[in-house]
């Protein structure tokens, strides 16, 4: 576990405010203090921000459950070391990548996770199923499965940058790349997003 | 480039934008509804901006995470203290289950290395014994008992008292109800040089002894009573969490109190280096003298290392002082003198170095074939470094190349 205080600068051209409310501080200083109540509302508030992300990583769903089951079970073993967290989802975010990443090594899974591009693994995505009620949008099918023509790297930064709402920055540091190139790769895979969606939305 | 000139896909990676997506405030609010009045015709991409980046954000509503949150949760309560602080259960860690098995292997490899020694030394070089060596376990009748690992048999005092039960390699003591006002009894194993041995105590905690080491424990834990083992050499432990009674490993420099966890000590006395390094869980090391002492508390991928009385905490890489439990031998950035005790160790050797110059060279090298002897391994490093050596009998000499 890493003790990780998160500062938040913004990257856009607009002057921008801390997104991470105090309550998340407060919700993390409640936990480090040993209330089990706040430990629960964080695992619940994370728990499938997470899990999605886990299998953007490595698509094998044990695994990733294994390693999101640890990493909680070790955040409670361990709060007294804890330092502050400004962002307890960026903080999740990094050691489950990393633990991910570990154990996948360790189960001869590793794929080559270091750098993107040929990450994309035909077939062993997980089976995603239907979305629910809203599930008749044209668009949002259409965008599952633009989804899946990009690589996994590129996966994983939309994942962190739209369903986790970290910035560029704290992307940058989440997966240890350099910000600019979180910047382009961004950049890239939402044009690739766009170019593949013309097809669906004239 | 300034807002009036982004498209849709600028609008989508821009942080600023998307913060007013998804958390509006009278700042951003009116930051954007000024920039529209005055670029209207922006408004549209915005518009489209924004439906994407909702839709990018939708969680997906599947049963099968659903129940994977409850059923995880579920797990992590009962692992946890969380449940232990409203139930006051008490827990075991489920780790002791895969690495067992997963060591037998190793460990038996290790053991046909042994047969390359010829002569021996007993655990302590000072206690030189002829003949292969031995393990050997010490009752608490003072009687002295031989291990074979080739043996399946009970494990019993004179009086016919049994202790518990060899299987090959690995020792296990039963667990007996003790009572609170007896004495405790304490049994020492010694493992030599070129083997390495198993032993589970009576309250599961499972420990890998690793060559020339030495371990004094009680055949029983008492109820209430503190849970302390005595190490010289070097063993790696799975240890049975048990709040009520906390589990030290008590060596001459240091000691190791643990949490219930899984972690590394080593402490020869011929190498005059102690430490602990901590695969997992929580442990705290503190000196043996300190009276009122306040552990040093270390977290997974630390060492702690006992330096002039004071313990030092460094970030290390785990792999490198477990491997020895798989039977590999793993050295990173290490003293060629260092490199030779463990080898010595390790192949029941006895190695004398007349190039000193080697010593204080460091090497890196993992030697994961567990069938290479001692002399493949020193190749190795003769191609690195060139040096000479003979081997006669369990008698290794290095000499300066010619």
């Amino acid at each position: 576990m890493e003790d990780i205080v998160w500062n938040n600068s913004m990257s856009g051209t607009g002057k921008p405010r801390e997104h991470h409310t105090d309550s998340d501080a407060e919700l993390w200083a409640a936990f480090l203090s040993g209330s089990a109540t706040a430990f629960e509302t964080i695992y619940s508030q994370n728990f499938e921000s997470l899990y999605y992300y886990g299998l953007k990583l490595v698509p094998d769903v044990a695994l990733v459950e294994d390693c999101i089951q640890e990493l909680f079970i070790l955040l409670w073993d361990k709060k007294e070391r804890l330092g502050k967290a400004k962002s307890i989802r960026g903080y999740l975010y990094t050691v489950l990548r990393r633990n991910i990443f570990e154990e996948a090594r360790k189960r001869g899974k590793m794929l080559s996770l270091v750098d993107g591009g040929e990450r994309q693994l035909a077939g062993e995505t997980p089976p995603e199923e239907p979305m629910g009620q809203e599930e008749g949008e044209e668009l949002s099918k259409a965008l599952d499965m633009v989804m899946k023509t990009l690589s996994l790297k590129q996966q994983e930064l939309l994942h962190l940058k739209y369903h986790g709402q970290m910035n560029n920055r704290e992307i940058a540091r989440i997966t240890k790349m350099p910000y600019s190139q979180v910047c382009y790769h961004l950049k890239t895979a939402i044009e690739q997003l766009y170019g593949n969606l013309k097809r669906f939305r004239p | 480039m300034e807002y009036q000139h982004y498209n849709e896909e600028d609008f989508i990676r821009d942080d600023f934008f998307l913060q007013w997506v998804r958390e509006p405030d009278e700042d951003s609010n009116s930051f954007w509804k000024e920039f529209q009045e005055k670029y209207p015709e922006q408004r549209e991409v915005m518009d489209r901006a924004r439906e994407m980046v909702l839709l990018l954000t939708t969680r997906k509503n599947e049963p099968k995470v659903r129940m994977a949150k409850g059923r995880i949760w579920d797990t992590i309560q009962e692992q946890t203290a969380v449940t232990e602080a409203q139930q006051g259960v008490r827990r075991l860690k489920k780790d002791t289950g895969f690495r067992p098995l997963y060591m037998v292997s190793g460990l038996i490899v290790v053991m046909g290395l042994a047969i390359l020694g010829m002569y021996t030394f007993g655990v302590f070089t000072d206690h030189k014994v002829a003949g292969p060596p031995k393990i050997t376990l010490q009752l608490q009748d003072g009687s002295q008992q031989v291990i074979d690992e080739s043996d399946t048999r009970t494990i019993t005092t004179k009086e016919g008292q049994t202790l518990g039960n060899q299987d090959k390699h690995i020792l296990k003591y039963n667990n007996t109800q003790q009572d609170a006002t007896e004495e405790l009894a304490y049994n020492e194993l010694k493992v030599p040089y070129g083997k390495n041995f198993e032993l589970v105590l009576s309250d599961s905690s499972h420990i890998y002894l690793n060559a020339g080491s030495t371990l004094r424990f009680p055949v029983q834990f008492l109820p209430d009573q503190p849970r302390d083992v005595y190490l010289e050499g070097e063993a790696f432990f799975v240890v049975a969490s048990d709040k009520e009674r906390p589990f030290t490993v008590v060596t001459d420099k240091m000691n190791t109190r643990v949490y219930g966890t899984r972690f590394n000590v080593t402490s020869y006395k011929n190498e005059g280096n102690t430490y602990t390094v901590l695969e997992e869980g929580s442990v705290g090391v503190y000196p043996p003298e300190a009276d009122e002492y306040v552990p040093v508390k270390i977290v997974p991928g630390q060492r702690a290392v006992m330096e002039n009385g004071r313990v030092a905490v460094e970030e290390v890489r785990v792999e490198k002082f477990v491997a020895w439990t798989r039977g590999e031998l793993y050295f990173k950035n290490d003293p060629f003198q260092l490199i030779l005790k463990k080898l010595e160790r390790h192949y029941n050797v006895e190695i004398e170095n007349r190039y000193p110059k080697l010593n204080p060279l460091e090497f890196t090298a993992t030697f994961k074939d567990k069938t290479a002897e001692v002399g493949e391994v020193l190749d190795v490093y003769r191609k690195h470094t060139p040096f000479n050596y003979v081997r006669e009998g369990n008698k290794i000499t290095i000499t300066p190349p010619h």
